[in-house]
């Protein structure tokens, strides 16, 4: 037992510096377990950020280690992410580790441990994991307020098409909380009693503000926004240019826009340099050129922003890309008809270098000319062969000469070149009448074509030449645009010349000779058929020294003023065809063919005459009338208002005879005689009733409002003539014999008036004669003032019966004639009453047209002249009066009372009423 | 959208020649009902929510109901018509200005959320508002005697927003914005009301003063609108 004991202590002490031998040399296969777990969250990354340390290991060791992790959410047991991470790890070193998890943290409850192993190639096999550590726990739920709803994350940043997970926290599990992506009811799934989760993928681009998420209890929603960057394109197109060689500008194209506020950053990196600079621009940067020229640039542009970087690259060489600055001050110096200079400049490259610059003339829009020019500073250049009074736009623009790379941007320059004198002589014919043996010459010229005015035409020279007094010429100048003039000549020979002016001179002249003579007109005039293209025609030449021969023709109808056309033709031609727009079918067209001699005379040579196209019968009115006997023919179914041309020809079996001239006939207006129709009944029904309307109105006339009798006129007055004073024209009263008494029978119980009594008009209603009292008597006459009131009836009816004529006995303290009871407020009133009532329709509708009143003898309305002296009122008394003259004894008021207006009006015929 | 655009930017031309005139001149005008006209009209304008409510919550994606629903002024942060009406002229003057002061603020914060039409524009319209305001304060004073003049301290001016408990989120924020800018729809249309009130209530200006200004008695100025009646523009009763 004893020696057991001595051979296990020796073999010990045996193992012992092996033991220590082995620790100093090599790790110690223990395992080493991590210590002083530190768990924390980082909400806005959604990190759990770990941090530990291993301190059993010596302090020079230095060894390779995995760290298993695991992850449990909610409760220790449930693990939702196991994971290894290797590092190698001093003593005493804090390691740090994070995990991200998608769901936010504020969501869950989450716990960590790990453990560690030796993963040292110095430590042989086999390795060993350490203890598991305990369970740290990261709760970001403590730190939540008491608010009933929670919605995690708070914001994000997600790039289009990722997944992002979404979880509320309600606080009262008893609410009904719904949520929504933007408008859209969002479903998710418990993942604690009060914690849903939503999980969200292949988010997509809404708008730059984000995209709303948010969940609704009871409360105000709480929510999210979700901010979706588009994915960065790489740029493209990525290149770089100098216009000085003094700075460099690299553009690209960046793709679309992220869609977020925050733009990606673009950064210009030069390899050979060294150096980067930030662009300011999301498409352009700019690098300046140092004072040591690099003439190769290795440029890298980084694109980048939170989620993706990109990048590209180009290798540039200075001179390839010099990129010119667009010349300027282009101008045109000394422009004439045919030339003009251009004179331009360029901004300077590097030390003067040379620029390419091309020059291109253009016309119409067209390229002319093109001519290269190499310029330094000021460029200069002759164009030449240019039209005369003619648009021309100079364009320049100018390229690096020693590496041709790319053009620059052009300038442009409008220019006209200057008039010329026309270059040819404007085409003249002419028409020749003779009247009283004179010929008259209308001359006729076509306008120029634009490649001959060579400027504005202004005006045109005719000079009329007399052959037989060579020293007699006549001017005539014509202003544009007139194309023709007339000129009275005398029986002489003339040559005339037409020439075209423009501001730059006159064109060559045009030759038309004129014999004062008719020429030979008898000539036979031929037939011809037209065809599609025209006129086809020939002729036989009379004279082997015909400089040329001319057609004329007029292009509208005979019954038209001729519109003279013509066309030249050459010595060698017999033959053209006439063609033009203004030809119609079914229309006869005259052409004369003249042949121009060497004197520029002109001799008609042939008479033509033809339809373009001879309409069948039924449309050209072609009869045949198959009785010779016949002598008569209708045509039928013509146009009302139109021109037909006919003529009548026979025939025979061999065929149709010689063709007359046609005969010309207007057909009338076909409506003239059916209005003829319609007026004369018209006019005969309008007088008719017009006739009618009169004898209507005369009849009404004399049954409602006869004609107001004149005093002057009246027979009394006849029978005073032959007593005293045959010039007499107005009645004295003195003059008259009351002898006698005129009664008139009123059928009606209308009133009297009885003037110089003072019986009350009711007292002598249908007792008294009823029309008037003539002249007063001395026996009935009781008062100063008596007057004459000859009263119809048929006028304000309403107003008689009521008595406010104003016609009361006569007293002293009331003047004749005055109408005092009118001008008293409770007359006034009472009738205004009256009238009011009357107005609402108390007065039948026959009644009330009897008020109406014809002519008002207002007391007020009389005397002009006299002041009055009573205020004006209104006249009330509506009756009509016969003026008749008064005594002036009987009318004149006491003295001292206001004067009669009635009386005084009559006494002055002229101020009659 | 661009019809609605057009729509706005004639008016706003309009207001904007207005403003431009009066600041152009640099003085103000003296007419009353006129300056008072004006006041009234931008109040109008402004109280339009299609100026800068609308544009706002369509750019921000608030117009689903729920949300609408919730975007609601909170109580505080603008006053209320009541007590608009219960302060005297130069008090309204001054809240309104204050007011208006902030909201400005406001809009320079929101300067990413808005339209920038929309954001020039409202701008515009207070800064024409503010200088009518001046304006008005001038020419209410020169009609007061100098007691009325002497500074009275602001009535029921704006507040700011009290800070949240944690930073707000986007969303919060969005929902507090549109609440603010409903409010201020909401304020500028109360503070129409009260302008028209002036122009109404001539002869009953009395109405319209501050309890204090009451108090104090018959040494306080006339009513401004019985001056008006009686003495001529630019001179007082002696």
């Amino acid at each position: 037992m004893a020696l057991f004991a001595v051979l296990q202590t020796t073999f010990l002490l045996a193992l012992l510096p092996l033991r220590t031998y082995q620790s100093e040399v090599l790790s110690e296969p223990l395992p080493l377990t991590p210590e002083s777990l530190n768990v924390s969250i980082n909400s806005t990354k959604q990190c759990l950020h770990l941090q530990w340390t291993v301190h059993s290991l010596d302090y020079h060791q230095e060894l390779k280690m995995v760290f298993q992790i695991q992850i449990s959410r909610f409760k220790a047991s449930n693990v939702i992410w196991m994971g290894n991470y290797s590092t190698t790890v001093k003593r005493n070193q804090v390691l740090h580790w994070s995990w991200e998890s998608e769901l936010p943290l504020e969501c869950a409850m989450h716990f960590v441990r790990m453990r560690t192993m030796v993963d040292d190639a110095r430590i042989p096999a086999p390795r060993f994991w350490s203890n598991w550590s305990s369970w740290e726990k990261a709760d970001a739920q403590s730190s939540l307020g008491d608010q009933p709803l929670y919605v995690f994350p708070k914001d994000k940043l997600v790039e289009e098409g990722s997944d992002v997970t979404i979880c509320y926290i309600s606080r009262n599990h008893q609410d009904n909380i719904s949520c929504y992506l933007e408008d859209e009811l969002t479903y998710g799934k418990q993942l604690d009693q009060n914690v849903w989760a939503f999980e969200l993928k292949n988010v997509s681009f809404f708008r730059k503000s984000g995209t709303n998420f948010y969940c609704k209890g009871r409360g105000i929603p709480e929510g999210l926004v979700l901010f979706v960057s588009k994915v960065l394109e790489e740029p493209k197109d990525f290149s770089c240019e100098t216009r000085d060689l003094k700075t460099l500008t690299c553009t690209w194209d960046p793709g679309k826009d992220t869609g977020l506020i925050q733009l990606p950053s673009y950064t210009l990196f030069e390899s050979f340099s060294g150096k980067k600079t930030l662009c300011k621009h999301r498409n352009r940067c700019d690098w300046q050129v140092t004072q040591d020229p690099q003439e190769t640039y290795n440029f890298t542009l980084v694109a980048e922003n939170y989620f993706r970087k990109r990048s590209v690259n180009i290798l540039f060489n200075l001179i390839h890309g010099v990129h010119p600055m667009a010349p300027y001050n282009l101008f045109p110096k000394n422009v004439n008809a045919t030339h003009a200079t251009m004179t331009w400049k360029v901004y300077s490259i590097g030390n003067n270098s040379a620029l390419l610059c091309q020059l291109q003339l253009l016309g119409e829009g067209k390229v002319i000319q093109q001519h290269n020019v190499s310029v330094r500073v000021n460029g200069e250049y002759l164009l030449s062969e240019l039209e005369p009074d003619t648009d021309y736009m100079a364009r320049v623009c100018c390229a690096y000469a020693d590496h041709f790379w790319k053009w620059s941007e052009s300038i442009s320059q409008k220019f006209t070149t200057g008039e010329a004198a026309p270059s040819e002589a404007p085409d003249v014919w002419r028409d020749v009448t003779f009247v009283s043996g004179h010929p008259t010459v209308t001359l006729f010229w076509k306008p120029l074509a634009k490649v001959h005015t060579n400027g504005k035409i202004l005006f045109y020279n005719v000079v009329v030449e007399n052959l037989d007094e060579p020293s007699s010429l006549e001017v005539l100048s014509v202003p544009a645009p007139a194309n023709s003039t007339k000129v009275t000549l005398n029986q002489s020979s003339y040559q005339i010349h037409v020439t075209a002016h423009n501001s730059a001179g006159p064109s060559p002249a045009s030759t038309v000779a004129i014999s004062g003579h008719p020429g030979n007109e008898n000539v036979e005039e031929g037939r011809m058929n037209g065809t599609e293209d025209g006129f086809p025609m020939s002729w036989k030449p009379q004279s082997r020294n015909a400089t040329g021969y001319v057609v004329e023709w007029c292009d509208g109808p005979q019954n038209l003023p001729c519109i003279l056309r013509w066309k030249n033709l050459g010595p060698t031609t017999t033959g053209t065809v006439i063609s033009s727009g203004a030809f119609r079918p079914g229309v006869r067209y005259n052409f004369r063919i003249y042949e121009i001699s060497t004197k520029r005379m002109a001799h008609l040579l042939e008479k033509k005459a033809g339809y373009l196209e001879e309409l069948d019968n039924s449309v050209c009115c072609k009869y045949t009338i198959d009785n010779p006997d016949e002598k008569t023919f209708v045509v039928k179914a013509l146009q009302p208002e139109s021109v037909y041309e006919f003529l009548v020809t026979p025939y025979t079996s061999a065929g149709e005879g010689p063709l007359d001239d046609f005969t010309k006939v207007t057909t009338p207006d076909e409506y003239s005689h059916i209005l003829l129709h319609i007026i004369l009944p018209m006019i005969f029904c309008v007088l008719v009733v017009m006739i009618t309307c009169y004898l209507k109105s005369q009849w009404l006339k004399d049954k409602c409002y006869p004609d107001i009798p004149d005093p002057y006129k009246s027979s009394v007055l006849s029978l005073i003539k032959f007593k005293e004073n045959p010039h007499i024209t107005i009645m004295n009263v003195n003059d008259c014999v009351p002898d006698a008494i005129e009664v008139v029978n009123k059928p009606e119980g209308s009133k009297t008036q009885f003037i110089g009594t003072r019986k009350s008009p009711t007292e002598t209603k249908g007792t008294k004669p009823t029309y008037l009292d003539l002249l007063p008597t001395e026996k009935n006459y009781s008062g100063p003032g008596p007057c004459i009131c000859f009263e119809n009836f048929t006028y304000n009816r309403a107003a008689s019966d009521l008595g406010y004529c104003g016609h009361f006995p006569v007293t002293p303290q009331a003047p004749p004639c005055q109408l005092g009871p009118l001008t008293s407020p409770e007359n006034l009133l009472k009738t205004l009453e009256q009238n009011y009532m009357n107005s609402l329709g108390e007065i039948p509708a026959g009644e009330a047209n009897l008020n109406y009143v014809s002519q008002l003898a207002s007391p007020m309305s009389g005397d002009k002249e006299s002041p009055p002296t009573n205020p004006p009122e209104p006249a009330l008394c509506s009756e009509y009066k016969m003026q008749m003259a008064l005594p002036l004894g009987l009318a004149s008021p006491p003295p001292g009372e206001d004067s009669s207006l009635s009386s005084t009006t009559l006494s002055d015929p002229s101020q009659r009423h | 959208m661009r019809a609605q655009r057009m729509q706005r930017t004639l008016p706003s031309l309009v207001l904007r020649l207005l403003f431009l005139g009066t600041v152009a001149m640099g003085k103000c005008s003296g007419k009353y009902h006129e300056l008072l006209l004006q006041l009234q009209r931008q109040a109008d304008l402004m109280q339009d929510p299609s100026t800068l409510l609308d544009p706002y919550v369509l750019l921000q994606g608030l117009h689903s109901p729920i949300l609408k629903e919730h975007c609601r002024e909170r109580p505080g942060d603008f006053p209320s018509e009541d007590a608009l009406w219960k302060l005297s002229r130069q008090d309204f003057l001054r809240t309104l200005n204050a007011t208006l002061g902030l909201v400005l603020r406001m809009l320079s914060a929101l300067q990413q959320g808005l339209p920038e039409a929309a954001q020039q524009q409202a701008e515009m319209y207070i800064r024409g508002f503010g200088n009518n305001i001046h304006c008005m304060t001038q020419l209410l004073h020169s009609f007061s005697d100098p007691e009325a003049a002497e500074p009275t301290p602001p009535g029921p001016g704006p507040t700011l927003p009290p800070p949240l408990p944690t930073p707000p989120s986007t969303f919060q924020r969005k929902l507090r914005n549109c609440g603010f800018l409903r409010g201020y729809h909401r304020f500028m249309h109360a503070a129409g009301q009260v302008l028209r009130g002036w122009g109404e209530r001539r002869g009953h200006s009395l109405r319209h003063r501050p309890r204090r200004a009451l108090q104090r008695g018959a040494r306080r100025t006339r009513p401004f609108l019985e001056v008006r009646r009686l003495v001529p523009r630019g001179q007082l009763p002696r």
